[in-house]
């Protein structure tokens, strides 16, 4: 069973990246829901792609999906900043759904975001592992022979070290891009958040389909809330789906 | 800082201890008046002369100003020669009413030696007050004033949190204010002032009334609805006291009522309203945007109305309305306006005549819904219709498709997300190898530094080593009749073992020399001639023509017995 398992996703994995035209001749001739079926399936087993997320929302934006376009956009966007298209795109339905999306990042945060997205996880990995592992043998040698560092030696240390620093923090913040969900959204029309975790409780705010926020806290069946405009509530965990 | 009051309390004590003098019982209460009017005040002593134990009257029908104070004068009278003294010991208050009646102060008692004494009761009547001025203060009350007892659902109620007081001052030291539950809330804000204060007569007592927070509450329940109280701690002075009062508020009730059946075109709103429509252009052309507003103004719950999307003749494509509202909360309930504005962009040329849905609302005054509908407007649109691709009218979805960016063609291999290296184990074995192998080394004990008389040793364990070898390999010679290896080797071993054990060195090895050296070192002659024969007769056999020289074995077995005499020295 494993290995019939193994055989359709390598099957997936061929469509998609070496003939990957066809699975663009599917887009093309309008046949979004094969377009769909075969990026969700590689998706839920656990493989994932700017391209491959951006494509999927796309092929749910044509099929008329419009939320579901947003959320595999907003999936994108969270792994690579650098995909000018994908925000174009969210930009341009988030301007016609009217959200307010309260959780942009700006400034120093998502230019370090866009220069570590610019690379996969292994190459900042495997950099930081060289660069540590230099600075390790060159230190090495000089005790085997015995010798102190030279001002040259020193030299290139540093620089090796704020190299290797540097790329251990990229490898850190790349996995969360890949790995951490910070944002939820809501796939549903009219949920409405609520002051406590009951149907019984006061109403404090209706949320659009396709409105992002951050989860706080949790209980068994709710998420607390907090969409940036300082509402804090709560919403049923069944409708709310994350990024 | 001593007032008025206690300069006449002290002046009218001088005046009753002179009149104890007069005469004496073992135990009177007196008062100073016992018609007094409401804003009066009078004293009340407690006199006895016996020792014992005394029980005081209960004063609850008074505000006690001051006292207990205890005084003592002790009389002496000569009477017939014979020397009485009698002390006289008092209790003094200063006492004032607190309601017009009559009030009795119960007898005082005095247990002494067994017996009981009795003091006589006093009635105090007490009249309506003098002053007209005059002023005290009665307890203090918070109540929550509602602006409804009974509404409908969805309708809001304002709560005033309130303190009804009648001091000359009062002071909150702490409070405490409940967060109102199963509802939609809004704290009103004073702004720089705060909530005015007014008068009020409550059961029968004019007082001030402060508000300290008011808030518009729409309970989302129908049925009882029951307010939280607030508490509060207060200090509250007149002109005579200063007290301390820690205060619960009622707990007001609201009746709840459900809404009756609701019409379709309810619009959720509970209150009075009018409603008006405008276009942002009446004139234009194919492709061309505007908005159609739809404003809601009145009083009443405007932020929960919610607007359905216009229906329009084909031709216009209608998007979600950008909502504005410009709300009011204040003492009266909300107020104000909310605006629906729908973006449209019209597709088709035409006179059209946009006729708006009457919608309804519920009037809590007229308790029935009422419907009301904007006026009717007129679009003209000029220019050619605007056509798909496909020849179909442009939809929303297709003006949203046509305006993004398209897939990406590029080729694209996903990831793993179990792909990664970070956090494997080949992960933290390259990272971790180089680290341990230098620490390793950081803190590998150096070499040792060896003193001479170690090396010493050292080389002496060696010499014994190395001619045992020698000497075994001596022996092999001997065994195959090769005397040349045998005296080399004898040869060999001897001169390393000097070499290594006394540090005599092979150019040193001469006869005069050597019988020097090891008579230093305290060897014994019979071994020491023996030693320089057998180098002897190894450089002859060596360097000689003769290779051998008999008694070979002999010389091993004698050398062997030298080198245990020396290793033993």
């Amino acid at each position: 069973m494993i290995k019939f398992h193994f055989y359709i996703i390598f099957f997936l994995l061929f469509i998609f990246s070496s003939n990957a035209n066809e699975v663009h001749d599917l887009y093309r001739s309008q046949q979004y829901d094969s377009v769909i079926s075969i990026h969700e399936k590689l998706i839920s087993d656990n493989y994932y792609s700017d391209i491959l997320y951006y494509n999927t929302a796309n092929a749910y934006l044509r099929k008329g999906d419009t939320i579901k376009a947003l959320l595999y956009y907003y999936k994108s966007f969270q792994i690579n900043p650098n995909l000018e298209e994908c925000e174009y795109n969210f930009r341009l339905i988030e301007k016609k759904l009217l959200l307010e999306n309260n959780f942009s990042e700006q400034g120093f945060s998502l230019w370090f975001k866009k220069m570590i997205a610019g690379y996969s996880q292994n190459f900042w990995v495997i950099l930081f592992i060289i660069s540590f592992n230099i600075i390790f043998t060159i230190l090495l040698f000089f005790k085997f022979k015995k010798l102190s560092l030279t001002s040259w030696s020193k030299i290139i240390l540093f620089f090796l070290f704020i190299l290797s620093t540097f790329s251990f923090f990229a490898s850190i913040v790349n996995d969360q891009m890949i790995h951490a969900h910070p944002y939820s959204m809501n796939l549903n029309t009219n949920i409405v958040v609520k002051s406590e975790p009951s149907t019984n409780s006061t109403d404090l705010k209706k949320l659009k389909a396709g409105e992002i926020f951050k989860i706080v806290d949790e209980n068994t069946d709710w998420y607390k809330i907090t969409t940036g405009n300082t509402i804090n509530g709560w919403v049923p965990k069944k409708d709310i789906v994350k990024i | 800082m001593i007032n008025k009051t206690n300069y006449i309390f002290c002046f009218f004590l001088l005046l009753v201890g002179s009149d104890l003098v007069a005469q004496y019982k073992e135990i009177e209460m007196r008062v100073s008046k016992t018609n007094i009017s409401l804003d009066e005040e009078f004293t009340l002593e407690i006199i006895w002369t016996k020792n014992g134990n005394l029980k005081l009257p209960s004063l609850t029908d008074f505000v006690v100003l001051n006292g207990p104070m205890m005084s003592s004068y002790t009389q002496q009278s000569n009477i017939n020669g014979k020397v009485n003294s009698i002390t006289y010991k008092s209790y003094s208050y200063l006492l004032r009413p607190i309601k017009k009646g009559k009030f009795t102060i119960k007898e005082s008692k005095l247990v002494s030696d067994g017996t009981t004494y009795k003091s006589n009761p006093i009635t105090i009547s007490v009249g309506e007050a003098t002053n007209p001025n005059y002023h005290r203060s009665i307890e203090p009350k918070l109540l929550i004033l509602t602006s409804k007892n009974e509404i409908y659902q969805g309708e809001a109620v304002i709560l005033s949190y309130t303190i009804h007081h009648n001091f000359v001052r009062a002071q909150i030291t702490g409070d405490q204010f409940p967060e109102q539950i199963k509802c939609w809330k809004y704290f009103l804000d004073p702004g720089i002032n705060s909530w005015k204060e007014y008068l009020t007569t409550y059961k029968g007592n004019s007082y001030t009334v402060v508000p300290f927070k008011k808030e518009i509450v729409v309970p989302n329940q129908t049925g009882t609805y029951k307010i939280l109280p607030f508490t509060m701690t207060l200090r509250g002075s007149d002109q005579f006291s200063t007290n301390f009062y820690n205060l619960k508020s009622d707990e007001p009730i609201i009746q709840v009522k459900p809404l009756p059946n609701e019409p379709d075109n309810f619009c959720g709103g509970i209150g009075n309203f009018k409603i008006k429509l405008k276009s942002t252009k009446y004139f234009l052309n194919t492709g061309e945007g505007f908005d159609l507003v739809y404003t809601l103004s009145g009083k009443g719950n405007l932020n929960s109305i919610q607007l359905k999307k216009p229906v329009l003749p084909k031709g216009f494509e209608i998007f979600d309305a950008e909502i504005t509202d410009k709300i009011k909360y204040t003492e009266n309930g909300i107020e104000g306006s909310i605006t629906f504005s729908f973006p449209i962009i019209a597709k088709k040329p035409g006179k059209f005549e946009i006729t708006p849905e009457a919608i309804s609302y519920f009037d809590p005054e007229k308790k029935s819904y009422q419907t009301i509908q904007a006026e009717k407007l007129t679009l003209e649109i000029t220019g050619n219709e605007l056509l798909s691709s496909n020849g179909k009218t442009i939809n929303e979805q297709d003006t949203l498709i046509k305006d993004i960016k398209d897939i990406i063609t590029k080729k694209d291999i996903p990831e793993r997300y179990s792909n990664t290296i970070y956090g494997t184990k080949l992960f933290f074995i390259s990272i971790f190898t180089l680290p341990f192998l230098y620490l390793i080394l950081l803190f590998k004990p150096k070499e040792k530094i060896l003193n001479q008389a170690e090396i010493e040793q050292n080389l002496a364990k060696k010499a014994s080593q190395f001619a045992t070898e020698k000497l075994s390999l001596a022996q092999q010679a001997i065994n195959q009749n090769n005397y040349s290896d045998f005296y080399l080797e004898t040869h060999k071993s001897i001169l390393n073992y000097l070499n290594h054990k006394f540090q005599i060195k092979s150019v040193e090895v001469s006869k005069d020399n050597l019988q020097r050296l090891l008579e230093q070192r305290h060897i014994s002659k019979s071994v020491i001639v023996d030693l320089i024969d057998i180098i002897e007769k190894c450089e002859f056999a060596r360097y000689g023509s003769q290779s051998s020289l008999g008694s070979e074995q002999t010389i091993l077995n004698r050398c062997v017995e030298i080198i245990d005499i020396l290793e033993k020295s």
